[in-house]
C-alpha cells in the first residue's frame, strides 16, 4: 500500500508533474516574474510613467542611468512604462478570461447537459461567432462601444466566451454518458446537484488549459486593439499603445517599438508554453505507469 | 526440437515509484507444432512477456536473459534482422483488432503490405496472396471484401483479418494475445475452431486469462502470477492434478467449478511480497513461505511447480 | 414485484434517410420479490437497453413497466425521482461508475445526503458499516477510485447501492471486466446481500455459466426479442430454441474440454438490428430452418412450467 500514500491527491500529482514538464515550468517562471514586476511596479520604476519631460526626449537605452531603457518622444521613461504596462495587460487578460470562463462554462454545461433547443440556440451563436475573424469582430464591437479599455474588454469577452462554451459542452457530452452520472440520476439526484457535484469538477482540467492559452490570445488581442487606437488612451502606459506611438520613430528610435513588442511576445509565449504543458499534464489519457 | 526457448528472462520497468517487475526470471520452451498456453490474470505480466519476445517494448524497459530462436538470441540481433523475424518467423495476433487495423486502409492492402515487405512479391501478386489468406480464414467472397475498409467488418471478421495477417508470411511461431477477447460466445467458438485449424502445423504461444480458451487450444499450460511462472505442465495435469495453490484457486473460482474465490487481490508488481509471492493469499502458507522465495521444481516428468508444499 | 409488458424501444438511425432500429421489441417478463432473472444474449441484442428502459434512464417507445404495482412509465419527473432510489443499477465498468474526483467515502455518502435519510452526525458511522458489509476496510474511505482495483471499486458501487436500501437491482454485466478470481468474490457477495436484504435482481450477462449460478429464471434475447424464457434448470436441461441450444453448446468451458464434445457451430453472425430478417429473426443462422420461418414470425408460446419458447418447431 506504500504507493498510495505517495500520491494522496491528484492535485499534488499535477503539481509534481508541472515540475517535470520543462516548457510548462519555463512558461510559469516567466509569468510569475512578470506578475511580480506588475505588482511591484511602483517600487521598481525609476520614474513616473506619465511624467512628460520634453527636455529628455528620445534618449537611447543604456546611455543614461536615470532612464535605463531610454525615453520616448515625450521624454517618458520607457522602463517605467513597460512595468506599468504589464499591470494593464495582465489585468485585462485576467478580467476577460475570468468573465468569459464563467459565462462560457455556464452556457456550455447547460447546452451539453440539457441538449435540445437551448443547445441549438447557444451553439448556433457560438458557431456564428467562431466563423468570423475574431480580431475583425472585436474591432467592430469596440468601435461601436467607443474608445477605452472597458469597451475593449467587453468586445473580447463577447468573443472569448464561445471557445469556453464549446470546450465545456464537448466534455459535458462525454461525461453525461459516464455511468457515474447515470448512477447519480438513478439515485434520484436533481439536475442542479449533478451538474455542480459531478459535472463541474470533472471539466475543470480542460477549461484550465483553454483559459491559459486564452490568456495569451486576449493579451495579444488587447494590445492589437490598443495599437489600432481602440483600447487604452494616452497617457496610459499600455504595450499596444506604446507600440503604436513608437511606430513613427521606427527609423530613429527602433527601441520604442522593439521593447514593447518584445514584452508582448514574452508574455504571450509564456502563457502558450504553460497552456501546452498543462494540456499534456492534465490529459486524462496520460496514465502513470504502476 | 524447440521452436522458442526463453531462459531466465527478466523485463523490468524503472518508474519514479519503484521498479515494476513485469516479467521476473521466466524460463520456458515452446516445442515445434505445440500450442503453449500462458494463463494469468490482469497485471501478471503475461502481455509484457509477449512484447519482450517480439522486442516491441518501450525504450524505458530493461531486459535480461535470453530468447533463443533458430539458434540465436533475439535480444542480441540487430534491429534490421529483428524486423525480418517479426512476421516471417514470429507473428503476433493482438487483442483488440479494432485498433490494430488501420481504419483508412483497405483490408486487402493491409495484408498485402506485410507480404510485400517480407516476401518481396510485386503489388499484384501480394494482393492475390492477401485474397488467398482471407479465403483461408473463411471470409466469404474474399476478393470483394479485400477492397473494403475495417469499419465494414464485424468484430469477429476483423479478428479473422488479424489472423490472416499473422499467417500471411508463414511464420513458424505465432504469439496470440487474448485472440478471443470481447467476442460473443457464438463468434468466439468460430474463432477458436479457426485458430485450431490454421495453427495445426505451427508452434503457438497463447496468452490468455481464459482457461476455457486455453483448454480448447493448448497442449501445455503455464500459470503466471505476479510476474513469474508458478506452475507448468500438460493440459491434462493442470486440470486434473493442479499442484500450486494458485492454480487450484484459479480453477476453483470458475463459475462451473463452484465459484470459490481466492481471498485478497493480486499484488502490485512494484511492491511484491517477501518470500513466496502468493503467500498472503494462500491458505497453506507457513513460515518458510513467508521468508524464502520458492524455486521452480520438477515434481514429475515435465510438471513444474513453484511451491514448498507441492509434494506434501 | 417487477412486471414488464410489451416493452419496446425504437431508435432512429441514419443521417438522411432515418431508419427505425428495433433495439427492444415487445419484451415481457416478471420477477418475483427476492428472485433473480438472468437476461442473456450477445452484444447488440438489446439486453442493456432493457435494463435502462426499466429504470427509465431512457424513454420507451411502448409497453408497461409495473414496479410493485406502480406504472413507472406514467410517472411525472418528480414522482420518478422519488421512486428511483428503490431501483438501482450496477454497471459493467466499475471504474467509470464512480466519480473519479470523489473520495470513496463521499461517493457512498452521496445517496444518504441526497435523500437526507440519515442525520449528518450518523452518516460516518453508516458509511463504516456499509464499507464493512461489502468487505472493504475503513482505510479505503479516504481513497480515490483510481487507487483501488476493479474488484474493490465494484464493492464500493455495491456499498453505495446498499445505502439506498433498494428493492430492485439491475446488474448489467457486473463482473465481465473482472478477473475470474475476483469475479467469484463479487458474485458471492451479491448472493449474500440478496439473501440478507431480499433484493430482486435483473442480472444481465452474456456469460451463461455466471447466469446459471445467479439466476432462478433465465430469459434469452436475440435481436431485440425474447426467444426463450424459463426456470434456470429447465433451460439448461431442456433448452428448446435452437439459439439457446447453440449458446449452450458454444460456451467455452474449462470443464467440458475439447475431447468428445459436439458443438453446434452457428453459421455467420448476428444481422444488424436495422435489417431484422423477415419472419423468424433467427432464420438466417438457424440450423433447423423451415419454409414457415422465412414468412411468419413465431410467437412466444408456453410449453409448461412457465417455460416459453418462440419457435415454429416445438
Amino acid at each position: 500500500m506504500k504507493r498510495h500514500d505517495k500520491h494522496n491527491s491528484r492535485v499534488m500529482g499535477a503539481v509534481a508533474r508541472v515540475r517535470e514538464s520543462r516548457s510548462a515550468m519555463l512558461g510559469l517562471t516567466i509569468i510569475v516574474l512578470l506578475v511580480l514586476m506588475a505588482i511591484f511596479a511602483p517600487h521598481l520604476s525609476p520614474n513616473d510613467p506619465t511624467d512628460v519631460r520634453l527636455g529628455d526626449r528620445l534618449i537611447s537605452p543604456f546611455t543614461e542611468s536615470k532612464y535605463p531603457l531610454g525615453t520616448d518622444h515625450l521624454g517618458r521613461c520607457v522602463l517605467s512604462r513597460l512595468l506599468y504596462g504589464a499591470r494593464i495587460s495582465l489585468a485585462v487578460g485576467i478580467t476577460v478570461v475570468g468573465i468569459s470562463t464563467v459565462i462560457g462554462v455556464t452556457l456550455g454545461v447547460v447546452s451539453g447537459y440539457y441538449g435540445g433547443i437551448s443547445d441549438s440556440v447557444i451553439m448556433r451563436f457560438v458557431d456564428a461567432t467562431l466563423s468570423l475573424p475574431s480580431i475583425f469582430l472585436a474591432v467592430v464591437i469596440a468601435g461601436m462601444l467607443g474608445r477605452g479599455l472597458a469597451s475593449v474588454m467587453i468586445a473580447l469577452v463577447a468573443i472569448e466566451w464561445t471557445s469556453y462554451a464549446r470546450v465545456t459542452r464537448g466534455s459535458v457530452l462525454s461525461l453525461k454518458e459516464k455511468e457515474f452520472v447515470e448512477s447519480a440520476r438513478s439515485l434520484g439526484a436533481r439536475d442542479s446537484y449533478i451538474m455542480a457535484r459531478h459535472i463541474l469538477p470533472n471539466i475543470i482540467a480542460p477549461v484550465i488549459v483553454v483559459a491559459t492559452i486564452g490568456m495569451a490570445y486576449v493579451i495579444l488581442a488587447a494590445a492589437a486593439l490598443s495599437f489600432l487606437g481602440f483600447g487604452a488612451q494616452p497617457p496610459t502606459p499600455e504595450w499596444g499603445a506604446m507600440l503604436n506611438a513608437g511606430r513613427v520613430y521606427m527609423r530613429t528610435a527602433p527601441y520604442l517599438t522593439i521593447l514593447p513588442g518584445f514584452a508582448i511576445m514574452l508574455l504571450v509565449i509564456a502563457f502558450n508554453l504553460l497552456g501546452d504543458g498543462l494540456r499534456d499534464i492534465l490529459d486524462p489519457r496520460r496514465v502513470v505507469v504502476e | 526440437m524447440s521452436s522458442l526457448e526463453i531462459l531466465d528472462l527478466k523485463t523490468h520497468f524503472p518508474t519514479p515509484d519503484g521498479i515494476v517487475r513485469a516479467v521476473d526470471t521466466i524460463t520456458l520452451s515452446i516445442r515445434a507444432r505445440e500450442t503453449f498456453g500462458l494463463v494469468g490474470e490482469t497485471g501478471c505480466g503475461k502481455t509484457v512477456l509477449g512484447l519482450t519476445i517480439m522486442r516491441l517494448l518501450p525504450p524505458t524497459a530493461t531486459v535480461e536473459g535470453k530468447v533463443m530462436c533458430a539458434g540465436r538470441n533475439l535480444l542480441e540481433v540487430n534491429e534490421a534482422e529483428m524486423r525480418k523475424v517479426r512476421g516471417e518467423e514470429i507473428a503476433m495476433i493482438l487483442q483488440n483488432p479494432t485498433t490494430s487495423l488501420n481504419p483508412v486502409m483497405r483490408v486487402g492492402a493491409q495484408i498485402a503490405e506485410a507480404i510485400q515487405l517480407h516476401q518481396g512479391l510485386n503489388k499484384r501478386d501480394a494482393k492475390e496472396k492477401a485474397i488467398e489468406m482471407l479465403d483461408a480464414v473463411k471470409i466469404p467472397s474474399p476478393s470483394g471484401r479485400a477492397n473494403e475498409y475495417p469499419h465494414e467488418f464485424s468484430g469477429g471478421m476483423k479478428q479473422r483479418v488479424m489472423i490472416a495477417m499473422g499467417l500471411a508470411c508463414d511464420p513458424s511461431l505465432i504469439i496470440a494475445d487474448e485472440p478471443t477477447k470481447g467476442l460473443d460466445v457464438t463468434i468466439k467458438a468460430q474463432i477458436i475452431e479457426l485458430i485450431k485449424k490454421v495453427t495445426e502445423k505451427k508452434a503457438m504461444l497463447l496468452i490468455t486469462h481464459d482457461l476455457g480458451v486455453a483448454r480448447e487450444l493448448c497442449d501445455r499450460i503455464a500459470l503466471m502470477y505476479a510476474g513469474e511462472l508458478v506452475e507448468y505442465a500438460t493440459l491434462r495435469e493442470i486440470f486434473e492434478d493442479p499442484l500450486h495453490p494458485y492454480t487450484r484457486g484459479f480453477l476453483g473460482s470458475l463459475p462451473d467449478r463452484g465459484l470459490v474465490p481466492i481471498p485478497g487481490m493480486t499484488p502490485s508488481l512494484i511492491d511484491l511480497p517477501e518470500g513466496c509471492r502468493f503467500h498472503p493469499r494462500c491458505e497453506y502458507a507457513t513460515d518458510v513461505c513467508r521468508q524464502k522465495h520458492p524455486e521452480m521444481i520438477e515434481v514429475e516428468g515435465g510438471h513444474f511447480v513453484r511451491c514448498f508444499h507441492a509434494r506434501s | 414485484m417487477l412486471e414488464v409488458e410489451g416493452l419496446t424501444k425504437y431508435f432512429l438511425s441514419g443521417m438522411i434517410r432515418k431508419r427505425r432500429v428495433k433495439a427492444v421489441d415487445d419484451v415481457s417478463f416478471r420477477i418475483e420479490k427476492g428472485k433473480t432473472l438472468g437476461l442473456v444474449g450477445e452484444s447488440g441484442c438489446g439486453k442493456t437497453t432493457v435494463g435502462r428502459l426499466i429504470l427509465r434512464l431512457i424513454k420507451p417507445t411502448g409497453g408497461r413497466v409495473l414496479f410493485d404495482g406502480i406504472d413507472l412509465l406514467s410517472l411525472k419527473k418528480r414522482e420518478l425521482r422519488k421512486i428511483r432510489p428503490r431501483m438501482q443499477m450496477i454497471f459493467q465498468d466499475p471504474d467509470s461508475s464512480l466519480d473519479p474526483r470523489m473520495k470513496i467515502g463521499t461517493s457512498i455518502a452521496e445517496p444518504l445526503k441526497v435523500h437526507g435519510t440519515i442525520p449528518k452526525y450518523e452518516r460516518s458511522q453508516k458509511i463504516r458499516e456499509l464499507i464493512g458489509t461489502v468487505g472493504l476496510n475503513p482505510e479505503h474511505i479516504n481513497r480515490y477510485p483510481y487507487q483501488l482495483s476493479g474488484g474493490q471499486n465494484q464493492r464500493v458501487v455495491l456499498a453505495r447501492i446498499l445505502a439506498m436500501n433498494p428493492d430492485l437491482i439491475i446488474a448489467d454485466e457486473p463482473t465481465s471486466s473482472l478477473d475470474v478470481s475476483v469475479q467469484a468474490q463479487i458474485l458471492n457477495l451479491m448472493k449474500d446481500l440478496q439473501r440478507e436484504f431480499d433484493h430482486t435482481y435483473l442480472f444481465i450477462s452474456h456469460d451463461l455459466d455466471v447466469v446459471r449460478i445467479m439466476a432462478d429464471q433465465i430469459a434469452v434475447m436475440y435481436l431485440g426479442k425474447l426467444v426463450e424464457i424459463g426456470e434456470t434448470r429447465d433451460l439448461f436441461d431442456s433448452a428448446r430454441h435452437p439459439y439457446t441450444q447453440a449458446l449452450l453448446s458454444a460456451a467455452i468451458r474449462p470443464e467440458s474440454g475439447a475431447e468428445g464434445r459436439k458443438r453446434v457451430l452457428l453459421k455467420g453472425e448476428t444481422p444488424s438490428p436495422i435489417d431484422v430478417p423477415v419472419g423468424c429473426r433467427f432464420h438466417t443462422r438457424c440450423p433447423r430452418k423451415g419454409g414457415r420461418c422465412v414468412i411468419e414470425e413465431p410467437k412466444l408460446v408456453e410449453i409448461g412450467g412457465g417455460h416459453r419458447v418462440a419457435c415454429h418447431f416445438i
